[in-house]
């Protein structure tokens, strides 16, 4: 069977900095797969280079077999994406946003305003159609990158960070998405920092640090490698990241600080 | 709070002010300041700066020009010059406050500066004085030099009483025009910021923005002239007789004009003027002071959460309106053009395209000939390059949509190629106006304009393309053309190099046939081949 994303040894640097370090992993149909690293970790970037959004220096990615840096358009055909950043057109409304989507996408109408109606309703989120997007709060406007990237029934789903600043409702609606699209054989990729709902959610996570993929596998496996036996997977995480420590003397720093 | 520190604190809120100004008014700025926060942030203090170093340029040009013209003893009836001169200076005081801070003051209502110092222990009598001081702040280059400059030069001039009259008619123009800048700021910001949309509130905004960019140019081109504008209106007032001056005595800033002229010029002016003119003056004197006292509440409101800018009605049902993508782009960009003053300075472009061919084209020595056309028409060609920068700018906004979406780097150059063309053919309409008004050698000059047209295509295509390799690799990328110099220049040039090909055609053909026909015709084939050229050439440099 085709892989949904297969990436293989890609390197990227900045300057100096070595962002992506030969990376290689795959996302089959009808899996979640989690992408989990600190901070500068080099997750958007590898979501990038798959979404042709940047060339790797060496390494391939393909999305369903098409290749990113031959084929940007028809990666983005395939894919549904909602990237870390919330950079929408701010002073249009959704119903200008989808109307804008929907033209370039050339969808069909009357399916993509069932599909519209359908979400917003799921969403709670009819109401806010003719808002200006300004306006609206970071969840609402998480909201509609979402709807957005559900617009033309991809194949897969790309999320970068797809849970930051959403309530609790809406996190729930999320995973059911997310589980809903890969139970109808869609594949979906994620990045997140909120490791309950990694665990919680992912058939599959890869931990990327400093670039590098330093543990890939289910969460039983994972435990396996970083020989911690009934752990949790943020407990896994620190470990296989090198941070215990870290966390422990910033801990007692702050601990210090705060009983003054 | 004492006054000193109340004053430091707003000093810091202010640059915050400034700052969301200067995001607002330049969309690329949004995108920009996140790979660059420093050098947004110095080219920002550096704009702030020239700002105030202009608009107090202008006021003391404006001082100096409208002294003269109250002394310039070759214009008869000195009462009426010198309450022109006057009543000029404070006209254009006013107008300078106005447009200057448009977008400044824009900022005061979407960077909502107050929220941070809302949530500190502070009295909420102190939070309503620092938000009317964090206002003032952004004002006080041009305020000190009206209150100042003006004043001073009358004190020189003609003696105390005439410097306390301008003194009080300069903060009654300051009064009045802040008054007037924060409401209209509030009605474009709940304008712009509305989910109401229709057609006509598009064409209001686009008005407004127009009306910006005219009324800057005006202060430019009338400053020059204005010992020929007083002129002008004592010539009129001399026609129409003393009711017309105790008719505009009762008009703002008139008034003031007329009440030092009667002060100064005892007994010159009529009774029935004068006493007009000091029963007006207090009025407005009364008027500023009410809208000085509405401007600090209706700040205090803004600043302490009384302004809403939410939806401003129930959602109407679920439904897309698809179009082809080209259109889709086109579309959605002119609706962001339409809701920013900085974006939306694409259609005023023809405007100062026209406004600065004007003098030119009409006051061409011996009537107009083929080379003030070709003259005319170049400058439009640089400005062709310039604009199509402006369209570039507003792929900054909506990054995350661009980056999902199947979107070719050629259909969107094709999208701002169409805009871009369509605003040069309004700048080509425009001149051919001009040109048409004129004494002509020929009556085919008219004609050049429309052999022309081509390059409306060629100029976009290689600005975009060029820009878009050199600055993108190939890809779709956005440019700030005012906080980018060098590509601005760039444009320019690139501009100015497509479009003169044409017109280099028409004026070689000239030398060689001295026909004018033969001329049009080279011309014409020329911007045509040339736009076959660009057509087939520049995609190369595009990547998806």
């Amino acid at each position: 069977m085709t892989a949904a994303v297969s990436v293989e040894n890609v390197v990227k640097s900045f300057g100096d900095l070595v962002a992506v370090n030969g990376v290689s992993f795959e996302v089959s149909p009808g899996e979640i797969f989690g992408l989990l690293g600190p901070n500068g970790a080099g997750k958007s970037t590898t979501i990038k280079i798959i979404m042709s959004l940047l060339d790797a220096d060496s390494g391939t990615a393909r999305v369903f077999d098409v290749s990113s840096r031959d084929n940007p358009m028809e990666v983005k055909r395939l894919v549904g994406y909602v990237p870390e950043e919330h950079q929408l057109y701010e002073s249009l409304t959704p119903r200008q946003l989808f109307d804008f989507i929907a033209s370039v996408r050339r969808l069909d109408k009357e399916k993509a305003i069932k599909r519209i109606k359908e979400i917003a309703a799921a969403l709670d989120f009819e109401r806010y159609y003719d808002t200006i997007i300004v306006t609206l709060s970071q969840g609402n406007k998480q909201k509609v990158m979402l709807i957005a990237a559900l617009l033309h029934a991809p194949k897969l789903l790309i999320l970068d960070e797809p849970f930051s600043g959403l309530d609790v409702r809406t996190v729930r609606i999320m995973k059911d998405i997310i589980r809903i699209h890969v139970e109808h054989g869609g594949a979906v990729l994620l990045s997140t920092h909120i490791m309950e709902i990694a665990q919680g959610l992912c058939d599959r996570v890869g931990i990327i640090d400093h670039g590098v993929l330093v543990g890939i596998g289910s969460l039983e496996e994972l435990r396996t490698q970083a020989h911690k036996e009934g752990a949790t997977l943020e407990s896994v995480f620190l470990k296989l990241t090198e941070q215990e420590d870290e966390v422990r003397i910033g801990v007692d720093a702050l601990r210090e600080a705060l009983s003054e | 709070m004492k006054f000193s520190e109340r004053w430091r604190l707003a000093g810091i809120i202010a640059t915050e002010v400034r700052f969301k100004g200067f995001l607002e008014a330049n969309p690329s700025n949004l995108a920009r300041v996140k790979e660059d926060p420093v050098g947004i942030s110095q080219r920002m203090t550096f704009s702030g700066r020239i700002n105030a170093f202009v608009s107090s340029l202008m006021v003391l040009l404006l001082a100096a020009f409208a002294a003269w013209a109250s002394i310039d003893p070759s214009i008869s009836s000195p009462e009426s010059r010198f309450a022109f001169g006057y009543s000029l200076f404070l006209l254009f005081s006013f107008v300078i406050i106005f447009f200057f801070n448009l977008t400044t003051t824009s900022g005061f209502f979407v960077s909502r500066v107050m929220d941070l110092p809302s949530t500190l222990p502070l009295e909420r009598e102190d939070l309503g004085r620092l938000a009317f001081l964090v206002f003032a702040r952004v004002f006080v280059a041009p305020t000190v030099a009206i209150l100042t400059v003006f004043p001073v030069a009358s004190f020189i001039l003609f003696g105390p009483a005439a410097a306390v009259v301008a003194m009080i008619g300069g903060a009654t123009t300051i009064a009045l025009a802040m008054g007037s800048l924060i409401t209209f700021s509030r009605w474009f910001y709940v304008k712009t910021h509305s989910s109401a949309e229709s057609r006509l509130s598009t064409i209001v905004r686009l008005a407004a923005t127009l009306g910006i960019v005219v009324g800057i140019m005006s202060i430019y081109m009338v400053v020059n002239i204005m010992p020929a504008v007083v002129r002008s209106l004592v010539g009129v007032s001399s026609v129409l007789g003393p009711g017309f001056l105790t008719v505009l005595s009762a008009a703002f800033p008139f008034s003031f004009g007329f009440l030092a002229a009667s002060i100064e010029f005892v007994g010159s002016l009529p009774i029935g003027t004068a006493v007009v003119a000091i029963a007006a003056a207090s009025g407005y004197t009364l008027l500023g002071i009410r809208a000085y006292r509405m401007t600090g509440a209706s700040l205090r409101s803004i600043g302490l959460g009384g302004e809403t800018k939410g939806r401003t009605g129930p959602a109407g049902a679920i439904t897309l309106d698809i179009v082809s993508p080209i259109r889709a782009i086109i579309r959605k960009d002119m609706k962001l053009a339409t809701k920013n003053i900085g974006s939306a300075m694409v259609f005023a472009v023809p405007v100062l395209v026209a406004l600065m061919m004007y003098p030119m084209i009409a006051f061409w020595e011996g009537g107009v000939r083929s080379m003030t056309v070709l003259v005319a028409l170049e400058y439009a060609s640089i400005f062709a390059g310039i604009l199509v920068l402006s369209i570039m700018m507003f792929d900054t906004q909506g990054a995350s949509i661009q980056a999902g979406l199947p979107l070719s780097t050629r259909a969107v150059l094709r999208a701002k190629v169409t805009v871009a063309l369509a605003v040069y053919l309004f700048s080509l309409v425009l001149l051919e106006i001009i040109i048409a008004a004129q004494t002509l050698i020929t009556p085919l000059l008219i004609v050049m304009p429309l052999a022309q047209i081509p390059a409306g295509y060629s100029i976009p295509m290689v600005v975009g393309g060029i820009v878009y390799r050199i600055r993108g690799a190939g890809h779709v990328v956005a440019v700030n053309a005012t906080a980018e110099p060098g590509i601005a220049f760039t444009a320019a040039m690139l501009g100015s190099i497509v479009g003169i090909v044409p017109l280099l055609a028409y004026g070689l053909t000239m030398i060689v046939t001295g026909s004018h026909i033969i001329c049009l015709v080279s011309q014409g084939g020329i911007a045509l081949l040339e736009a076959g050229v660009v057509r087939r050439l520049v995609p190369s440099l595009l990547k998806d």
